[in-house]
């Protein structure tokens, strides 16, 4: 009998994945006491992973036929889908369930809206993954993204200038989507995902525009310049707990978001060139901002949110080529900077302090796996060798050079020698400066290690994924060769 | 008729759009953002794409403003004053600098 509902749940995993998520979500608000939502919010999170995984390693490894729709729902599968639920659903789970050193400072009324508002923000962003029309799609981005926007919200201090900064910027990009959508839509002749994947478009013109439209809306909620001034203030000041919901979940929420609709505007020829190049000016602004603002970053969790926009920007030039291997580059991106993200986020937790780089001076002798963290998070940035990140940027690298696009390996290049700036910064201060007085007076302490270690543990695995990447980089591919096997 | 009924809701959008990210008032960019909402809402219905995105539309248009005002009376709580440069000079008085060392 057992056997018999875990085969039901598996037929089942996506659409159960994303009603745990939001399911767990409602009960850990409801549930009273820190622990008792924490363990809730942990465990919702922990089996919506293990569905998200295991459906992803059948389909993308083994081989298992892609064809799922929910019943009653307006949800379906492809490539891009069922990579982001499992890589969504297992970044969730590892943010929550490492969340009780990140959520310090939380009162014990916070803490169950906290973690409730984590997953139900991954949950935003998986249903957008697996969207079937734009109105869904358009609905469970912007649940994600007002989730993310209360996660924020409820961090220390300057937490609720961040939400507000938020608000403002994903209200304005979420006038954008709606608009976008409808475009789209009435382009398209559909709203319907499906008829783009058949490569139908009835008004050319029209569905450029929408589809421009919901990329630029994507950007905002992403990060990407010119509209990111919220990435400082909320990454920066909301708090680890909000840096992590916000900086990893979202932004790896929204970049996800914004490669399906590459991969479907890449299958209608009529408007693939126009959103390429709407790609490829997002993703170079992207590059040179976030690597710029990173160099001069002197707070930790800043210096984690620059370099998002920065990876975000690889990500976007990847998504531009519309190829399979582009695709593939862009996945693998999306993962290596979500280990990256969690690694700096988790690891600035680990040294506390005041969040400034001071804090990291001599952590490596007094904190090691934090400091081993946040060594594999700023190799990552470099995109140095042995990491995944170098694995995307190589494959980018390759796919630009392909079809003659020197630039966009120029620009890849440039981030990771940026990388190697701010990086380093970070990896001299851990193993090349003494601890300063006034930083031994903020010691870390030993429980949140080992509160930390899941998280930590979990990043640098992701980091060093590299060494045998065999697996994660047959999952990008098989899945973006599954999102464009329409492409003309 | 398509052009007469976008082209108000158009304008609408772009100036709710203008005063949400100008604003020097917390109250009012939540309001231009409702407007900017408003504006997304009636395109997107008069674009004709379906009736269920522009109904998507109000109902995410609701839950920003409720959501906006919730942090503007928490903001004014905080900080005492609801001007956006204000609420931004005290939080760059909080951040602690980078000393030398």
């Amino acid at each position: 009998v057992t056997s018999a509902y875990v085969d039901l749940a598996r037929a089942h995993a996506p659409i159960l994945a994303i009603a745990l998520l939001f399911g767990g979500a409602a009960l850990a608000a409801l549930t009273p006491g820190a622990r008792a939502s924490w363990a809730m919010a942990s465990f919702a999170a922990l089996i919506a992973a293990a569905l998200g995984f295991d459906w992803a390693l059948r389909v993308l490894l083994h081989d298992d036929p892609l064809a799922w729709s929910a019943e009653g729902l307006s949800l379906v599968a492809d490539g891009v889908g069922v990579f982001a639920l499992a890589l969504l659903t297992v970044t969730a789970a590892v943010v929550v369930l490492g969340a009780l050193p990140l959520l310090e400072n939380f009162t014990s009324q916070l803490t169950p809206f906290a973690c409730a508002l984590a997953i139900a923000s991954a949950g935003g962003w998986c249903g957008a993954a697996l969207a079937q029309d734009f109105t869904t799609f358009f609905l469970f981005v912007e649940i994600a993204w007002m989730a993310a926007v209360g996660a924020a919200a409820l961090g220390p201090e300057r937490g609720l200038n961040a939400a507000m900064r938020m608000l403002i910027a994903g209200g304005v990009g979420a006038a954008l989507l709606l608009l976008g959508a409808a475009l789209a839509a009435r382009g398209v002749g559909s709203a319907d995902f499906a008829a783009m994947a058949a490569g139908r478009m009835a008004v050319p013109s029209l569905g450029a525009a929408g589809f421009a439209l919901m990329i630029v809306a994507l950007a905002i909620v992403g990060g990407a310049p010119p509209f990111n001034a919220w990435v400082a203030a909320s990454v920066g000041a909301a708090g680890g707990f909000g840096a992590a919901v916000v900086g990893v979940v979202g932004v790896s929420g929204a970049s996800l978001a914004l490669i399906r609709v590459a991969a479907l505007a890449a299958l209608a020829p009529q408007i693939s060139d126009g959103v390429a190049l709407l790609l490829v000016g997002l993703g170079i602004a992207a590059v040179a901002a976030g690597s710029l603002q990173a160099v001069g970053a002197v707070n930790i969790l800043r210096l984690a949110g620059y370099a998002g926009v920065a990876q975000l920007g690889c990500v976007l030039l990847s998504a531009s080529l519309g190829s399979p291997a582009g695709l593939e580059a862009a996945l693998l991106q999306v993962l290596a900077m979500a280990g990256a993200q969690l690694a700096i986020i988790a690891g600035a937790a680990g040294a506390g302090g005041d969040g400034s780089l001071r804090a990291l001076n001599g952590l490596g002798r007094r904190a090691p796996l934090s400091a081993a963290a946040l060594t594999a998070g700023a190799l990552s940035y470099m995109g140095a060798p042995l990491t995944l990140t170098f694995l995307g940027r190589w494959r980018l690298i390759e796919a630009a050079l392909g079809v003659g696009w020197w630039w966009a390996a120029a620009a890849a290049i440039a981030t990771s020698l940026a990388g190697v700036f701010y990086g380093g910064r970070l990896i001299e201060r851990i193993y090349f400066r003494r601890a300063v007085s006034s930083t031994l007076d903020v010691e870390p302490r030993r429980w949140r290690a080992y509160a930390l270690a899941p998280i930590l543990c979990a990043s640098i695995f992701v980091v060093v994924l590299g060494l045998e990447p065999g697996a994660a980089w047959r999952a990008a591919a098989h899945a973006s060769a599954a999102m464009l096997e329409r492409l003309p | 008729l398509t052009a007469a009924l976008l082209a108000p809701a158009l304008l609408v959008m772009t100036c709710g759009a203008a005063a949400a990210w100008a604003a020097r008032h917390v109250v009012k960019r939540i309001a231009g953002l409702l407007a900017a909402m408003t504006g997304a809402a009636l395109a997107s219905a008069a674009i004709g794409a379906g009736e269920a995105l522009p109904l998507a539309g109000v109902a995410v248009a609701l839950a920003q403003t409720l959501m906006g005002v919730a942090l503007a009376v928490r903001l004014h709580e905080r900080y005492g004053v609801g001007e956006i440069p204000d609420i931004d000079e005290a939080d760059a008085r909080r951040e602690p600098a980078e000393p030398d060392a």
